[in-house]
């Protein structure tokens, strides 16, 4: 049976990074899948041999727009283990606290492009303005709504004063009062669970040999969460739970995000009403002795884990990062093996890349009919969207008379 | 034709269609010319449209240090993209290639591969920054 | 799998063949041969639940590359170091033993030069397409020196 091969380019109308994958399709399924990553490949493991600790600390920022703390959490906790520092408890709780925020932010931007893959225009703009409440906490505390600069070796660069502590609780209940309208979406809305559930399958045993870190992993029931096992900031003193699911597909997936969401509130409100008091950082000399240090860090996608070597001067000799979504790809292909075209918006969406992504010029080779169409990603979720209603389920966006066209373009 | 020009130029003033290019960088600017978009600030109120489709596009967005991989795209984008276009580089990447000066593997800013009309810094910069800038550049083409 | 129940069963297993540094909790080392390396990475998977392969880093330093593997069982990391000379370097492919190190033992290839035989997928990853051959990038003889280029002009 010949198979067709179709390439996503990196091009895109929409968020993501460039990314290119090629499809080998066998009518209507996926058979294969070919992954080409490394055009936001910037350089920058090099860069850090060049830079001082603190200018890395910059750097190290700007590896992802989304979950910039969980990069400098990392590599500021590699160069006080390096210099045998101790930073004070405030320090530590601030860390979590800003990790925190940032983990919900990220799966509320989660949430809103599952919505929008899946045809739920009106999910994708719901949890992106409540995004925005949530940025507004980040900029209350750190001044800036992305790449907020808490860290600094030796603890944290600005204090949380009494009165900032009472403005965000109060944003951080309305927060909690959506995300329980969030957790009802997910758990009792029938079309968006039909819309998702039983697709990109991913058994345990398949999560536990590829790898697979985050909410990918937990959601086909592997109980590993690097803020349990191996606690560090000031995760050892915070309870919280480990979400799982048993699904293995990406309404499980969506489930433990929608969840963990709830956890994350319930500890920026454990973290405000008990946050110690103190210093927020110690000095730091400029020259770091020789050594090696690995810290590992739960981002919002996943298990971050940097490794730094440092050789007594003022710049590291190697600094090596693996963001999480590098370490779900082998799960991804595994994952959209067996499914059908009309399902690669989401089911790229649901490992919520962040360093690398999916991309849209999708071009159909038919060689048997002879045709040649360039499809645009909208034009592909159109032709999901026309697909599935062909067989039976009628996306969300199209039963009660659809949106505004205007949305459509998005 | 005076009149149909008077009219195109009109038409691409008040309502400009984009296409956001992310040419290699951080996701921190793309996820903020998306939050222009949403409800807090609503770029599409001022006619904003975005568009998947370089041919359809007035302007290009594009964020991002450009990487040498990406750069021949954003290059074949920019010829695809029809006369007359504008480029708007967002983001402090984008205008000059700083914080990754000295890392290989980079142009250095989007001016270095294709001609930019706007440069619109911050790291990222907020919505409604990109807003203002997206408001001058058409300032600019009114004037014209 | 806490450091002390790591350290006595390598001790009952091993014997005196390896040893396992702990510089700091919840961190193991292990400095391992090239030869030896497929032996003790099959053990600690089927034996000890050393699953998941958490990422590969490459070192240069000076007359050696190293290789360091870094594995879990969930709590602490282990660290398996590795030596090959530069005259010689090359390293077995562990996909068989852990298959999500597929990606990261491409990316060795790609930024130190280092020869993963036995692999699966041998291509080129991270790196542009036009990259040229032989030269690796994180290796500590490549020096990059930024040119600036001038300003693209319209028109072209």
């Amino acid at each position: 049976m010949p198979t067709i091969k179709v390439p996503l380019g990196p091009q895109h109308p929409a968020l993501k990074e460039p990314e290119s994958f090629k499809f080998e399709l066998d009518g209507e399924r996926i058979v294969d899948v070919d992954v080409r990553m490394g055009y936001a490949h910037r350089g920058i493991e090099k860069g850090f041999e060049a830079r001082n600790f603190t200018q890395g600390i910059y750097l190290a920022e700007r590896i992802c727009g989304i979950c910039s703390h969980s990069h400098t959490t990392p590599f500021a906790q590699n160069a006080e283990e390096l210099l045998k520092l101790e930073i004070p408890p405030r320090a530590k709780w601030i860390r979590s606290l800003v990790g925190e925020l940032e983990r919900i932010h990220s799966h509320l931007l989660w949430l809103g492009v599952a919505g929008h893959e899946v045809g739920f225009d009106s999910l994708f703009m719901y949890t992106w303005r409540d995004r925005e409440l949530v940025l507004d906490m980040l900029e209350h505390i750190s001044g800036n709504r992305v790449h907020y600069g808490m860290n600094t070796i030796g603890g944290v660069r600005r204090d949380i004063s009494a009165e900032q502590v009472t403005k965000l609780k109060e944003m951080n209940d309305i927060v909690t009062a959506r995300t329980d309208y969030y957790i009802k979406m997910c758990t009792a809305e029938p079309t968006f669970m039909a819309r998702i559930s039983g697709v990109g399958p991913l058994t345990t045993q398949q999560a536990l040999d590829l790898n697979a870190v985050g909410p990918m992993a937990r959601a086909s029931g592997v109980k590993r969460d690097v803020r349990k096992d191996d606690p560090y900031a000031a995760y050892g003193e915070i309870p919280f739970d480990v979400i799982t699911a048993d699904s293995c597909d990406i309404l499980g997936r969506a489930v433990v995000r929608v969840f963990e969401l709830l956890q994350s509130v319930k500890i920026v409100d454990y973290i405000l009403k008990n946050m110690p008091a103190g210093d927020i950082k110690v000095k730091a000399p400029r020259k770091i002795p020789s050594g090696e240090a690995i810290a590992r860090y739960e981002a919002p996608r996943g298990e971050n884990i940097h490794f730094m070597k440092s050789n007594g001067t003022e710049k590291p000799d190697r600094v090596k990062v693996r963001a999480p979504t590098y370490a779900n790809m082998p799960a991804t292909i595994v994952s959209l093996r067996g499914g059908y075209v009309a399902d690669i918006p989401i089911t790229v969406a649901a490992i919520d890349p962040c360093f690398c992504c999916a991309d849209r010029m999708v071009r159909l080779v038919d060689p048997r009919k002879g045709r040649n169409d360039l499809l645009s990603w909208p034009q592909l979720q159109q032709y999901s969207r026309d697909w599935l209603r062909k067989m039976g389920t009628v996306p969300r966006s199209e039963r009660s008379g659809g949106l505004s066209p205007i949305f459509r373009g998005i | 034709m005076a009149i149909l020009t008077n009219l195109a130029t009109w038409s691409r003033v008040k309502s400009p269609w984009v296409l956001h290019f992310n040419a290699g960088g951080c996701n921190g600017c793309d996820i903020e010319i998306l939050a222009a978009l949403m409800p807090r600030f609503d770029a599409e109120r001022f006619g904003v449209l975005l568009k998947s489709t370089p041919r359809h596009a007035d302007v290009i967005l594009a964020t991002g240090c450009v990487t040498k991989q990406i750069g021949s795209r954003l290059k074949r984008i920019y010829d695809q993209t029809p006369n007359p276009k504008f480029v708007i580089a967002v983001g402090t990447c984008a205008s000059g290639g700083a914080p990754f000066n000295g890392c290989y593997c980079n142009h250095g800013g989007i001016d270095r591969v294709i001609p930019v009309d706007m440069y619109i810094p911050g790291c990222p910069p907020r919505p409604d920054a990109f807003i203002y800038g997206v408001a001058q550049l058409l300032a600019k083409l009114q004037g014209k | 799998m806490t450091d002390d129940i790591l350290q006595t069963k390598v001790k009952e297993h091993f014997g005196d063949r390896f040893t396992v540094t702990i510089p700091h909790p919840n961190r193991a080392w292990i400095t391992v041969s090239v030869e030896e390396l497929p032996e003790l990475a099959k053990w600690l998977k089927d034996d000890l639940g050393y699953y998941h392969c958490s990422t590969i880093t490459g070192l240069d330093s000076g007359e050696v590359f190293e290789a360091l593997y870094h594995v879990t069982a969930g709590a602490g990391e282990l660290t398996l170091r590795v030596a090959v000379p530069k005259t010689n370097p090359h390293l077995p492919t562990l996909t068989a033993i852990w298959p999500g190190a597929i990606l990261y033992e491409r990316e060795l290839q790609d930024m130190f030069g280092l020869v993963i035989d036995g692999h699966p997928d041998p291509r080129r990853y991270v790196l542009p397409e036009d990259w040229p051959d032989g030269v690796y990038p994180l290796r500590k003889d490549y020096v990059y020196t930024y040119q600036e280029a001038p300003p693209a002009k319209r028109g072209e």
